[in-house]
């Protein structure tokens, strides 16, 4: 029965806890604690990514009867952990600026400790992590969407609520801004 | 792109094992275990809802079958008892006695009526009518019920009978062939005939009962009231036989039944009475 539930697909395996059923829940759950935990911790501050972890999972047991298969569970649920995201950038006055991708620029960024001083010390990895950390918000969140939710152009649009291109557009900044602060790193 | 397939590439090596804590962990599952409850109770409470209306006494199949039973206790069982109680059953009921009550009080009516001397006499009229009109009727058309044609006698086949009758028959009729009972129906007086008919060979019942009556009537009549003749002869006797009262009685008798028969004065002079 466990093993029939885990070949399940996750749109199966929602609507299954929607009639009740708690251990499709559970192994939702299992497939998706970790990267969408990653996701959250990557996007806000350490101290409020369990309540934020918390109230994404909330909202997907609330959505239990409402839920309706039109697109992928991975989609709709990183979009309500996107929603719930800027829903505490808002809570925090942080000001999101989308609209000219050169221009990106957050106050989150610029709160944030200046990076390039702890990058001598540190291991490419965490290189790599703070350079993800510094990223505007919509480019770390096509690029966290990438590679914590393997989600493709057309889901990361689909997710943010924006077009192919845009998505595109931002994914491939992010790429370009990583790749410059690990080849500063490597060049120091 | 190999910048991108090398970012991507050290940072899925990189992965840290950061996972939410086994605290939050149970914390979520919990809920959703809850919920799922919930979602359970729920559905359990209106599957019992649903549940006690299905098992409410008016619903079911049972009211279904019990109906269909008690039809076909009523139909084969019942039914069959009645209608041979009820042909077995001598004793009248009160609706009967009321009609059978109603219809001697008609039926006395007419005995009173028969009863009286001028309703006899218009019986016994009405009697030797009659039995001359079905003297005349059986020379009239006849109508034969199983081909639907008139037959008429050879009397009446006549073209001056026909004209003296008003029967209009369309192109002429000969005694060798029938007539159309739908060409004489348009004559007048072939609805004449056709009551006549009636009225001698179509009897009811009620009417058969009446003529009967009157024919025993009239019997009877004829046995208790005698001739004048031979009453004015007895009466003759009594007053020879030296009983006046009886024949002055006799007389007042005579003289109601026989009201313009002449009586001899030697009589009235003899019963000393003055009968007007």
């Amino acid at each position: 029965m466990e093993c029939e539930q885990n070949e399940q697909s996750d749109e199966e395996l929602m609507m299954s806890y929607g009639d009740g059923n708690a251990d499709a829940f559970e192994i939702l759950y299992q497939r998706y604690k970790t990267p969408l935990y990653r996701f959250v911790q990557r996007q806000c501050y350490k101290q409020t990514v369990d309540e934020l972890f918390q109230d994404i999972w909330l909202k997907v047991i609330n959505a239990r009867n409402s839920y309706q298969v039109t697109a992928s569970f991975k989609t709709w649920l990183y979009h309500m952990a996107r929603n719930r995201i800027i829903d505490q950038y808002r809570k925090n006055n942080i000001r999101i600026i989308d609209n000219n991708i050169d221009d990106i620029d957050t106050v989150e960024n610029t709160s944030i400790a200046q990076p390039e001083k702890q990058l001598h010390t540190q291991t490419q990895y965490q290189t790599l992590l703070e350079a993800i950390s510094e990223l505007p918000p919509d480019q770390k969140e096509a690029f966290l969407l990438r590679e914590e939710a393997g989600l493709n152009i057309e889901q990361i649009a689909e997710t943010c609520g924006i077009n192919a291109e845009t998505a595109k557009s931002r994914l491939r900044y992010a790429i370009k801004k990583l790749r410059k602060k690990i080849g500063d790193s490597d060049y120091a | 792109m190999p910048d991108e397939q090398k970012i991507s590439s050290l940072y899925q090596q990189g992965k840290d094992t950061n996972n939410p804590s086994a605290h939050l962990d149970d914390t979520i599952l919990k809920m959703a275990r809850d919920a799922a409850e919930d979602n359970v109770q729920n559905v359990d409470t209106k599957k019992n809802s649903e549940n006690v209306k299905v098992k409410s006494p008016f619903s079911g199949s049972w009211p279904a079958t019990a109906s269909i039973a008690a039809v076909l206790i009523i139909t084969v069982i019942l039914v069959p008892l009645l209608q041979q109680e009820e042909a077995s059953n001598s004793i009248p009921t009160t609706e009967s006695i009321r009609l059978n009550k109603t219809n001697f009080e008609e039926d006395g009516d007419v005995y009173k009526d028969v009863f009286s001397v001028d309703n006899v006499e218009k019986k016994i009229n009405k009697n030797v009518m009659m039995s001359e009109q079905a003297q005349q009727l059986s020379e009239s058309p006849r109508v034969d019920l199983n081909d639907g044609l008139m037959y008429m006698p050879q009397n009446v086949i006549n073209a001056d009978a026909l004209r003296s009758s008003n029967i209009g028959i369309k192109g002429g009729v000969n005694s060798a062939m029938p007539a159309s009972v739908a060409d004489v129906y348009h004559a007048p007086s072939t609805l004449r005939y056709q009551s006549k008919i009636s009225t001698v060979n179509e009897f009811s019942p009620s009417a058969k009962k009446k003529i009967s009556t009157d024919v025993l009537i009239s019997s009877e009549f004829s046995q208790t009231i005698p001739l004048a003749n031979e009453w004015l002869q007895e009466i003759k006797m009594l007053i020879n036989q030296g009983y006046i009262e009886k024949a002055r009685e006799e007389l007042t008798k005579f003289k109601k039944y026989y009201p313009d028969e002449e009586i001899k004065s030697s009589i009235l002079d003899q019963v000393m009475i003055d009968i007007k």
